[in-house]
């Protein structure tokens, strides 16, 4: 983070008094939020005769891997997990590669209709999924995308590229333009002056659409719900909804182990770079 | 701090063409079925039948005189107030402590953040286990806590079930809202706090005056993405409660899709899209403006 600026009338106040208060505050709220996740983790860990108990156990007294083997050996959700990944990583790329683009034809070009595309960019954010599902799957049906992973990268993309497009105009409104007209006058062409020069300053901001666009196609289940029919097409939120869910009540232990290996890849992705993601959220919202 | 290039025509042709891909994805992925949905609305449209025979306004007319639909938009709109506004208030609190002086702020902001990266149907599932009725670990803490005697049936209850969603959204979505206020806070300039301090202000007046106006694009940029997810959301209300019981939680994307996909009627479920994107544009577009005003 670059702010470092600070409340002096919070910080005296804390200096005053001890700031154990705010610690204490921060340590109820934080275990509120991180809670359910121990939660999944434990029910994941146990067998489900011990979890069908009143009270429930806080702590698990015996832990077992059973559920987990279960779940590994699955054909079927390692095929929603395969899915998942070829729609998540084509979408991811499809949409840096676009967002690149656009993000740096808006940041450095005024030309006739720059900013009502600016506007259509950010208005398409706007409008309900399940509004534009009913157009998409009678044109996708139209287009025989119906049951294609094709089907999920676009709209995955759909989805998550008005926001990356803004995120990556506003890191590069961040660079200054100096280098790039130095370039120009050496006779370097503007295309190889993206990629040579802003392109290695736009690091950040390529981090943070990656880590956006992958969150973004791996949560999705409206489209994977709709768009395909077929087992072997699912990804892995439709995928969970339709098998374990369905047997939620019986085997709680192995919905839960699903549930955290389907996660865990986003987590370990997450818990490395979301130092970028903060910062793109940050410049993808707030500044123009 | 765009450059200016001389605006030569060679220059606006490259600008196009960088954004050309842009515009032609979101053309086909979004305008076109758009227009489709848009123009669906105005037919006779079934998902088991080819002909879609043009019939004026007749399904918004349908709507508009039947109960469902006012139903479905009492719920929604209950649904995003309470959930938006508890996520604002709480987010805010939680930039506020985690900006005051504490050690491991980074460290704390990382594992808020967790729930943010879980999937939104893992996060409906957690709960689900949550909330279950018989063993469920809510009725273990209030039951053991003694705060209630009977066992509670959260989702299937209801005047329970949309606070239930609600939970599971304020849950996987405040830590967002959180970290998004948090790095407006630390862009406040400090002197203005200095100035606040030598006038002599309280920390309300200061909070008040400073704090909050200055936060005001960065809040209402938070409220927006907070608006627009929630008066969407489909996957809570689909996997814990599937718009019941007895259609206590039936919200517009629910309604939605199960007229278009599940009754096979999609002019009429077009037709409830549409008033649903107009109302959510009425909405967003005021907090648009204010969220994108300059900052400085």
């Amino acid at each position: 983070m670059k702010g470092v600026y600070r409340l002096p009338t919070v910080r005296r106040h804390l200096l005053n008094r001890s700031n154990i208060g705010v610690y204490v505050l921060l340590a109820v709220i934080l275990s509120l939020f991180l809670f359910p996740v121990y939660w999944l983790v434990s029910v994941s860990l146990q067998t489900n005769d011990d979890l069908f108990q009143f009270p429930p156990q806080w702590v698990p007294f015996k832990l077992t891997m059973q559920s987990y083997k279960g779940v590994l050996l699955s054909a079927n959700f390692l095929t929603f997990y395969k899915n998942t990944a070829i729609v998540a990583a084509g979408s991811t790329a499809l949409s840096i590669a676009v967002s690149i683009l656009a993000g740096y034809g808006l940041s450095r070009f005024r030309f006739r209709g720059s900013h009502l595309l600016l506007v259509f960019f950010l208005s398409s954010q706007m409008f309900p999924a399940v509004t534009l599902l009913i157009g998409l799957y009678t044109l996708y049906s139209k287009l025989h995308l119906l049951n294609t992973l094709l089907a999920l990268m676009l709209a995955a993309t759909t989805t998550a590229l008005p926001f990356s497009i803004m995120m990556m105009k506003t890191f590069m409104d961040g660079i200054a333009g100096e280098l790039e007209e130095a370039a120009e006058v050496d006779g370097a062409t503007r295309l190889k002056a993206l990629i040579h020069i802003v392109l290695p300053l736009t690091k950040p901001g390529i981090m943070a659409v990656t880590i956006y666009c992958f969150l973004v196609a791996w949560d999705d289940f409206l489209f994977g719900m709709t768009l395909v029919r077929d087992l072997n097409m699912r990804t892995l939120s439709p995928g969970l909804s339709l098998t374990f869910l369905g047997e939620l009540s019986t085997n709680w232990s192995g919905a839960a182990a699903a549930a955290v290996t389907a996660t865990a890849p986003l987590l370990v992705l997450f818990l490395f770079l979301q130092r970028y993601m903060v910062e793109g959220l940050t410049a993808g919202g707030v500044k123009e | 701090m765009s450059i200016k290039w001389s605006r030569t025509l060679k220059n606006q042709a490259f600008g196009m063409l960088l954004v050309a891909p842009a515009t032609l994805l979101l053309s086909v992925t979004i305008l076109i079925p758009l227009a489709r949905s848009i123009s669906t609305s105005f037919r006779g449209a079934s998902l088991l039948s080819a002909e879609q025979p043009f019939i004026g306004l007749a399904n918004y007319k349908a709507l508009l005189s039947g109960q469902e639909f006012y139903h479905a938009l009492s719920i929604t709109l209950r649904y995003v107030a309470c959930t938006v506004g508890i996520e604002i208030v709480l987010g805010l609190v939680s930039a506020l402590l985690l900006n005051s002086r504490i050690r491991f702020r980074a460290f704390f902001r990382s594992i808020l953040l967790i729930p943010w990266a879980i999937p939104t149907l893992v996060a409906a599932l957690v709960f689900l286990l949550i909330y279950q009725a018989d063993y469920g670990v809510l009725n273990g803490l209030l039951i053991q806590s003694g705060l209630t005697e009977k066992k509670l049936n959260v989702l299937n209850d209801l005047n329970l079930a949309l606070y239930g969603i609600m939970g599971v959204a304020i849950w996987r979505q405040t830590p967002l809202a959180a970290v998004m206020t948090l790095a407006g806070l630390q862009g406040v300039p400090r002197d203005w706090y200095e100035a606040a301090t030598i006038d002599g202000a309280s920390k309300l007046k200061t909070f008040l005056y400073i704090t909050l106006p200055a936060l005001k694009p960065v809040l209402a940029n938070v409220t927006l993405l907070m608006v627009v997810a929630n008066f969407q959301m489909f996957t809570l209300f689909y996997a814990l409660t599937g718009g019941g019981p007895a259609d206590a939680t039936q919200s517009l994307a629910i309604y939605t899709y199960e007229t278009a996909f599940q009754a096979y009627d999609l002019g009429k479920g077009s037709a409830i899209g549409v008033i649903w994107m107009l109302l959510l544009l009425l909405i967003a577009v005021p907090l648009n403006r204010v969220a994108h005003r300059s900052m400085s």
